[in-house]
C-alpha cells in the first residue's frame, strides 16, 4: 500500500522502493527461509494425534489433561502454553509458522522460532545446539528435539560422572 | 675400625640409591611423590643447590689467586674439586629424574635436536657440560689465569641460567620474579664460602688463615645481601594481596605445613649463621643447611603451590626418591674425597701452611 | 700436563659410566622385543624421519599395541589439511559440568586408567567469582548444575605462543600448521619442563605405563594423537587429532549432552567458530600471560 501513494514526486518515491525491493531479493538468503543449507537431524515423534483427532476437533480451552492424555506432559512456557499454541488443529501433523501456514514435523524449529527466534537464529548459527559428525563438509546439526522434549522443553539436570581422582598420590605409593 | 665404619655406611647409602634407582627404572616415576601438580622435587631441589655451590666454589678464591697469595693454590684445589663434584651431582640428579633416562643422547648437540636458544634447559645443559669440561681442566692441572677468569664467568653463569629456568614461568608466580638470579648468586656464593670453610678443617691441607678471613667475610656480604633481596621480594609478596602472591602466603603463611615449616627452618638457620659468623666466626654449617632447605625444597615444592588451577595439593618425598638421593650425595661424597686427595707434583705445596 | 694418578682415576670413571650406562640399558623394558625396543630408543624425531623410517615406526607401534595390550590398532600419520586451523569455543552459560567431554576423551585418546590421567578438567566455581583459588575440580553432587555454581571446562588451550613448545629441551613438543601443540611420544625426555610452563595444568604425564582395559583401547590412532603412549613421556590434548583431521568431530564434542563446545576452522569465514568471533564477547583463559590461546570461552548473548 505504501508503495502506491501519490502525490508530488511519488514516481521517484516508488522508483526508489521498488530498487530497494529488488536488492533485497539479491541480499544472502534470510534468516526465516524456509530451505537450510543444513541436514537437521533427530528424533520427530511420530504424530499419534490423527487417530483421535482425524475426526474431533480439539477443545480450545486449556484445561489439565487427564485420559487420554494422562501420558503427556505439558510443560511448556511455564506451563502457559495450550496444545494449540503449537499445533494447528485443523491438520494435526503440521505445526504453526511465524506467517500461520502449517509446518513439518522435520521444520519443527520453524515452530519454535515463533517464539524463540533468536535462539533458533543461533542454533542456525552454530552456536545453540550442536553439529553432529563433521566439523567440515555437509552440516548435520541437531534438530531442536535432540535436546529438548516439545511438551517439556526444559534441560533437567544431569547426573555427572566421577570427579578426578586427587593428585596428591603420596598416599597410593606409601 | 672407625674407617671400616664409615665405608659401611657408605656403601649401604649408595646400595640403597642404586636399589631405589633400578625400581625407579622399572616402575616409571610414579614411585616418586611427584604429580601432574607437583611436577618436581626431590632431585630437582638438589640440583638447584647443587649448581649454587659448584657455580661459587671457583669464583670464589679467584681474588685470592689474582693476588697470588701463597694460600691460593691450596684454596684453588679444594675449590676446583668441590666444584667439580657439585657439577657432576647435579647432572646426576637432572639424569635420574627424567621420565625416560634413554633417551638423554636427544638432548646432546648434533645427534640430537636442541630447542637452543629458546629453551633455558638447553643454556643451562650447555654451560654445566662447558663448567664441567673447564673444571676438570683446571683440577687436571691446567691452570692458565684465562682458564681461571673463564670459570668465574661459567659459575655466575650456570646458577643464573639455573634461576632463569626456574623465574621464566608466568605460569608459576611464586618463581615469576628478576630477584631470583641475584638471589640465587648470593645464597650459592655465602654457601660456596661456608662450604669451604668447613672443608678446610676436615681437609687439613688447604687450611689457611687469610683464607678463612677472606671467606668469612664473603659469607657475612653475600648472605646479608640475601637477606635483603629476600625482604625485597616479600614486601611485593604481601603488601598487596593479589592472585600472584598466593604462593608466598600459603608458604609463609603457615598453609603448606611442614614446608612452611621447613622454609622457616632454614631462613631462621641462615639468620643464626649470619649471627654466629659475624660475632663468633663459626656456624657455617647452619648456613649451609639453611641455604639448601630453603633455596632447595622450599623454593621447589611452593612454586607448584597453588597448581595454575587454584588448587592446594601436597607433595612429600617417597621412599624411593630419598634413597636415590641419598646414593647420590654417597656418590659425591666419595668423588670428592677422591679429587681432593693429594697426589703428584702439587703434594708439597698443598701441605704448606701459612702462619697466622 | 695431566699427571699420572689423576689420568688413572679419569680412566676408572670413564669405565664406571660404561658399566652403568651397560646396566640401565640392559635392564630396560623386560619382556619387549629387543629390536622395537632398540628403534624405539634410536628412532630419529618425527619431522626429520623418512618416509621409510616413518613406515617402519608406525608399524612397530601397531605390533607393540598388539604385544602389549593386545590390540589390533592403525596408526595413522595424516598430515595437517591445507588452509585449515583449529580452534575451539566453548560455551559457560550451557555447560552444567557434567564430565560427559572427561569421559569421552579418556576413552577416545586411550589415556592411562590408573592415574589421574584426564586431559579436560571442570572446574566448579561460585557464581559471581573468577577466583581460582575457589575452584573446586572435585564436585560430586547427585546432579549438576549445582545451585550456585558455573562450571570451567580446561584443557589444552592450543596456544599460538606456547610456553611449554619454548620450554621443551629437545623440540618434543611443537605447534603444528593446524594449530595444534602435538608431542612425539618417542622423542620427549620425560623431563617435564613444558608442563611446569603451562599456565593451564593441561599437560599430563604417565608416571608409570598407561593401562588401557583389554577391548577399551581406541583403535583408529595418529601418531601424534591418541597412540598407545609409553611410559615416562608427556601427553596432552590434540583437539583428537585422528579425528579432526579425518573432518570429524572432536570427541569432547560429540560427547557434551548441552552443546556447549563448538569447534572449527578458524580460516573459513563461514565456519561456526568464525561466528561466535565475530558476534559474541569472548574470553581467553589468562589471555594476559601472553599465551594466544585458541580456546574461547562465551556466553549467551542475553
Amino acid at each position: 500500500m505504501l508503495l502506491h501513494r501519490t502525490g508530488k514526486g511519488g514516481r521517484w518515491r516508488n522508483g526508489i522502493a521498488l530498487l530497494l525491493f529488488l536488492s533485497l531479493a539479491a541480499l544472502p538468503r534470510p534468516l526465516w527461509s524456509e530451505e537450510s543449507p543444513f541436514t537437521v537431524r533427530g528424533t520427530v515423534a511420530k504424530s499419534q494425534c490423527r487417530s483421535c483427532h482425524g475426526w474431533r476437533t480439539p477443545l480450545a480451552e486449556q484445561r489439565p489433561l487427564g485420559a487420554p492424555h494422562a501420558g503427556l506432559l505439558l510443560q511448556h512456557g511455564k506451563a502457559a502454553l495450550w496444545c494449540l499454541a503449537c499445533h494447528i488443529p485443523e491438520q494435526p501433523e503440521l505445526l504453526r509458522s511465524s506467517h500461520g501456514g502449517g509446518l513439518p514435523f522435520s521444520a519443527a524449529h520453524e515452530s519454535c522460532a515463533v517464539c524463540h527466534g533468536r535462539t533458533v537464529a543461533s542454533w542456525r548459527a552454530g552456536v545453540h545446539g550442536k553439529r553432529l559428525l563433521r566439523w567440515s563438509g555437509e552440516r548435520v546439526i541437531q534438530a531442536c528435539s535432540g535436546c529438548h522434549t516439545a511438551h517439556a522443553p526444559a534441560v533437567l539436570p544431569l547426573t555427572p560422572l566421577p570427579p578426578p581422582r586427587h593428585p596428591d598420590r603420596s598416599a597410593d605409593h606409601g | 675400625m672407625k674407617r671400616r665404619l664409615w665405608w659401611g655406611i657408605w656403601l649401604t647409602a649408595l646400595l640403597l640409591g642404586l636399589q631405589g634407582y633400578t625400581e625407579q627404572w622399572r616402575s616409571g616415576l610414579a614411585v616418586t611423590g611427584l604429580s601432574d601438580s607437583v611436577l618436581w622435587g626431590l632431585y630437582i631441589s638438589q640440583f638447584v643447590f647443587l649448581v649454587g655451590v659448584a657455580a661459587s666454589a671457583v669464583i670464589l678464591v679467584i681474588p685470592v689467586w689474582l693476588f697470588d697469595h701463597p694460600t691460593a693454590r691450596a684454596l684453588l684445589r679444594l675449590a676446583e674439586s668441590l666444584a667439580l663434584t657439585a657439577v657432576v651431582m647435579s647432572l646426576l640428579f637432572v639424569t635420574v629424574d627424567l621420565g625416560q633416562p634413554a633417551r638423554l643422547w636427544h638432548a646432546l648437540p648434533v645427534v640430537g635436536q636442541l630447542q637452543f636458544p629458546q629453551a633455558i634447559i638447553v643454556w643451562d645443559l650447555l654451560v654445566l657440560i662447558a663448567y664441567l669440561l673447564l673444571t676438570l681442566l683446571l683440577w687436571a692441572g691446567w691452570r692458565h689465569p684465562a682458564g681461571i677468569l673463564l670459570a668465574a664467568v661459567l659459575g655466575v653463569a650456570i646458577h643464573t641460567v639455573t634461576a632463569f629456568l626456574l623465574a621464566g614461568h608466568p605460569a608459576r608466580p611464586f618463581w615469576h620474579t628478576g630477584v631470583m638470579a641475584p638471589r640465587f648468586i648470593m645464597s650459592a656464593f655465602a654457601s660456596g664460602a661456608a662450604l669451604l670453610l668447613l672443608l678446610q678443617r676436615f681437609w687439613p691441607a688447604g687450611t689457611a688463615a687469610w683464607g678463612e678471613i677472606y671467606l668469612r667475610r664473603l659469607f657475612l656480604a653475600c648472605l646479608g645481601i640475601d637477606f635483603f633481596l629476600w625482604i625485597s621480594e616479600g614486601f611485593v609478596w604481601f603488601y598487596r594481596v593479589t592472585a600472584d602472591g598466593e604462593s608466598a602466603r600459603l608458604l609463609y603463611g603457615g598453609g603448606l605445613g611442614f614446608w612452611s615449616l621447613w622454609v622457616w627452618t632454614g631462613i631462621g638457620l641462615k639468620g643464626v649463621a649470619l649471627w654466629t659468623a659475624w660475632r663468633h666466626g663459626r656456624g657455617y654449617g647452619w648456613g649451609v643447611l639453611g641455604v639448601w632447605m630453603e633455596k632447595g625444597l622450599g623454593l621447589i615444592v611452593p612454586g607448584f603451590i597453588p597448581t595454575p588451577l587454584g588448587e592446594v595439593v601436597h607433595y612429600w618425598p617417597s621412599r624411593v626418591e630419598l634413597q636415590v638421593t641419598l646414593g647420590i650425595w654417597a656418590l659425591g661424597l666419595w668423588l670428592l674425597s677422591r679429587l681432593l686427595r693429594p697426589t703428584g707434583p702439587e703434594h708439597g705445596q698443598t701441605q704448606e701452611r701459612i702462619p697466622p | 700436563m695431566v699427571d699420572r694418578p689423576r689420568r688413572k682415576f679419569l680412566r676408572q670413571l670413564g669405565g664406571a659410566a660404561l658399566g652403568v650406562g651397560g646396566f640401565l640399558a640392559a635392564s630396560s623394558a623386560p619382556g619387549g622385543q629387543v629390536a622395537d625396543v632398540l628403534q624405539e630408543m634410536l628412532q630419529k624425531h618425527y619431522l626429520r624421519m623418512s618416509p621409510e623410517e616413518l613406515q617402519e615406526s608406525l608399524a612397530r607401534i601397531e605390533r607393540a599395541a598388539l604385544r602389549e595390550h593386545g590390540a589390533a590398532i592403525l596408526c595413522s600419520h595424516a598430515p595437517p589439511l591445507p588452509g585449515v586451523s583449529f580452534g575451539m569455543a566453548l560455551n559457560l552459560s550451557r555447560c552444567v559440568g557434567a564430565r560427559d567431554c572427561v569421559r569421552a576423551c579418556v576413552q577416545e585418546n586411550n589415556c592411562g586408567r590408573h592415574d589421574t590421567l584426564e586431559n579436560i578438567r571442570v572446574l566448579s566455581l561460585p557464581r559471581g567469582s573468577w577466583a581460582l583459588a575457589e575452584a573446586d575440580p572435585y564436585y560430586n553432587p547427585p546432579q549438576v548444575p549445582e545451585a550456585g555454581r558455573w562450571y570451567l571446562p580446561v584443557q589444552c588451550q592450543q596456544c599460538d605462543d606456547p610456553p611449554c613448545v619454548q620450554n621443551c629441551p629437545v623440540r618434543a613438543t611443537w605447534k603444528e600448521p593446524d594449530g595444534v601443540v602435538v608431542i612425539d611420544y618417542d622423542w620427549c625426555i620425560g623431563c617435564r619442563a613444558c608442563a611446569v610452563a603451562c599456565p593451564y595444568g593441561a599437560r599430563h604425564f604417565n608416571w608409570q605405563k598407561p593401562a588401557i582395559p583389554h577391548g577399551e583401547m581406541t583403535t583408529e590412532t595418529h601418531y601424534l594423537g591418541n597412540r598407545p603412549r609409553p611410559m615416562g613421556v608427556m601427553e596432552k590434548c590434540t583437539f583428537c587429532i585422528q579425528r579432526t583431521r579425518n573432518g570429524l568431530q572432536p570427541a569432547c564434542l560429540e560427547a557434551c549432552r548441552t552443546g556447549a563446545r563448538i569447534f572449527g576452522n578458524l580460516l573459513d569465514p563461514a565456519s561456526e567458530i568464525r561466528h561466535i568471533l565475530a558476534t559474541r564477547p569472548i574470553y581467553r583463559f589468562k589471555e594476559d600471560l601472553g599465551s594466544k590461546p585458541r580456546f574461547f570461552y562465551f556466553v549467551d548473548a542475553a
